[in-house]
């Protein structure tokens, strides 16, 4: 028990800096070595990507761009890659934002994806109407009627001036081709699953963190068409799309982490059983 | 300039709260409170901003009923007061019901039948034996999962019951381990982001 009790002792207490120390190194490592790991596509967000590319010129796809700061490292590569591909396939953006940050967050994203570059003019063929609050119901009063919840857009201009708004007159469910949900919140992409592909039958496709997926596949494929799973699915987006950006120089960076987490996770266990299994 | 300012600001507390994993220091402390502090003066401004365009603003443009919202808001209030405790109580009974209907008009479809619906794999998926042994794992998964929840009857409380119900438990501990790694494949993923930032932006090492 005693060269055993304490190898396993130690084993089973390692020093959190030690772990979190080595998942910094092993990471910043590979931001400056990439391995190139392969990015294997899973049929979720092949889905994701079928979704978008079955979309016709002129069709509308309502965003929901809910994501916070917190999970921004993956959001935003894979809301500026969708809105990329929406964008070549000629389709119409809506975007409101369920979550306080999102808005300015946006802002940012903007920026990588210049709209105006592609041909895109603000009001024409997408618009930005900011931070809403209220939950599920606002998310019914969106789909019944748009206009009638958003007087003037994130700007402060006057959604009866922009020519996409007036396509969306009540009833806006009816007008609306694709839902796309970004969040960090399990209960909004439930709630726009009910009020959305539940009610009136849409194509409701989602960007979500990888811990939330769990809670929206039981949705899947039935009530929610396609799954982009964080990180690593903005990964899988990009390379289906042909557009690499973030979020696969990031996949390396994942990769390592996780398989860093792996071994102190075999490490952990071993010096548990080393001291409540094998050695009392 | 302005960016560049960010960008050292970002940095730097990128760096302060990552002192966390060494332990709590009064660094990591500043930089959870300068996040807090402007995450709440954010939420209020985008809060006001929402009742001033769907309340205010309407009121003001001659839609009169909208007052009714903003009186209610303003009762939510009164929760701060011994007194008038109970004023608090209307908008939210108002808002609870509100939630409640809106979500059971999609609850039934989406969380009952639809979700009964899409259990129903085919156990012989011409020319795809993987898919036809998965379907099967999944079907013998849903049904013990779901014989482990019963609780009060007898008859399932015999041998095979009680073997099925064992193995739902462990096909549950499997789901929740699913769970566990993709709560750790969240958080590396925002750190991922954090170090990208650091070393190619901030230190422009890539």
């Amino acid at each position: 028990m005693g060269e055993n009790g304490g190898i396993g002792k130690t084993l089973a207490n390692l020093p959190t800096w030690l772990y979190f120390g080595l998942i910094i190194l092993a990471m910043g490592y590979i931001t400056l070595y990439p391995l190139g790991f392969p990015v294997p596509i899973t049929d979720q967000t092949r889905n994701v990507y079928n979704a978008i590319e079955a979309l016709q010129p002129g069709d509308i796809i309502l965003m929901d761009q809910g994501y916070g700061a917190g999970t921004i490292a993956f959001h935003e590569p894979g809301f500026v890659v969708v809105f990329r591909h929406a964008m070549d396939k000629g389709a119409k953006i809506v975007i409101v934002s369920t979550g306080v940050e999102s808005p300015m967050l946006l802002e940012r994203a903007l920026e990588k994806i210049q709209p105006e570059a592609k041909g895109y003019e603000y009001g024409v063929d997408w618009v930005h109407l900011g931070y809403v609050a209220g939950g599920e119901p606002s998310y019914a009063s969106i789909l019944g009627d748009i206009n009638g919840l958003f007087t003037d857009d994130w700007e402060g201009t006057s959604t009866s001036s922009l020519p996409l708004m007036k396509e969306l007159s009540a009833p806006t469910n009816e007008k609306i081709d694709l839902v796309y949900i970004m969040t960090a919140g399990g209960d909004v992409v439930e709630g726009w699953i009910r009020q959305s592909a539940v009610r009136y039958d849409h194509t409701l496709i989602t960007q979500v963190n990888e811990m939330m997926v769990p809670t929206i596949l039981p949705y899947y494929p039935i009530n929610c068409d396609g799954i982009m799973n964080g990180g690593v699915g903005a990964a899988e987006y990009e390379v289906l799309s042909g557009y690499a950006g973030e979020a696969v120089k990031l996949s390396d960076m994942m990769t390592m982490g996780g398989l860093v987490v792996l071994v102190f996770l075999i490490l952990g266990n071993i010096g548990y059983f080393m001291t409540k299994g094998g050695g009392s | 300039m302005a960016d560049v300012i960010g960008l050292w600001i970002s940095a730097i507390l990128t760096i302060m709260i990552t002192t966390l994993a060494w332990k709590e220091t009064p660094v990591s402390k500043t930089a959870e409170h300068i996040y807090l502090g402007v995450m709440t003066a954010n939420t209020l401004v985008q809060a006001w901003g929402n009742i001033n365009s769907v309340g205010i603003q309407k009121i003001m443009s001659g839609q009169i009923m909208y007052i009714i919202p903003v009186v209610l808001g303003i009762m939510a209030y009164a929760r701060y007061s011994k007194e008038n405790f109970w004023l608090y109580r209307y908008p939210i009974a108002l808002v609870v019901g509100i939630g409640v209907g809106t979500a059971m008009s999609g609850l039934v479809g989406g969380k009952v039948l639809d979700q009964i619906k899409g259990s129903f794999w085919s156990l012989n998926v011409p020319g795809d034996i993987g898919a036809s042994v998965n379907n099967l794992i999944m079907v013998i998964t849903l049904v013990s999962a779901m014989i482990y929840f019963i609780f009060t009857i007898k008859a399932a409380r015999g041998p095979l019951m009680t073997q099925l119900s064992a193995f739902g438990r462990y096909a549950m501990m499997a789901a929740f381990g699913y769970s566990f790694a993709n709560t750790i494949a969240t958080r590396i993923n925002q750190y991922a982001g954090r170090i990208a930032f650091l070393m190619l932006e901030w230190l422009q090492l890539g």
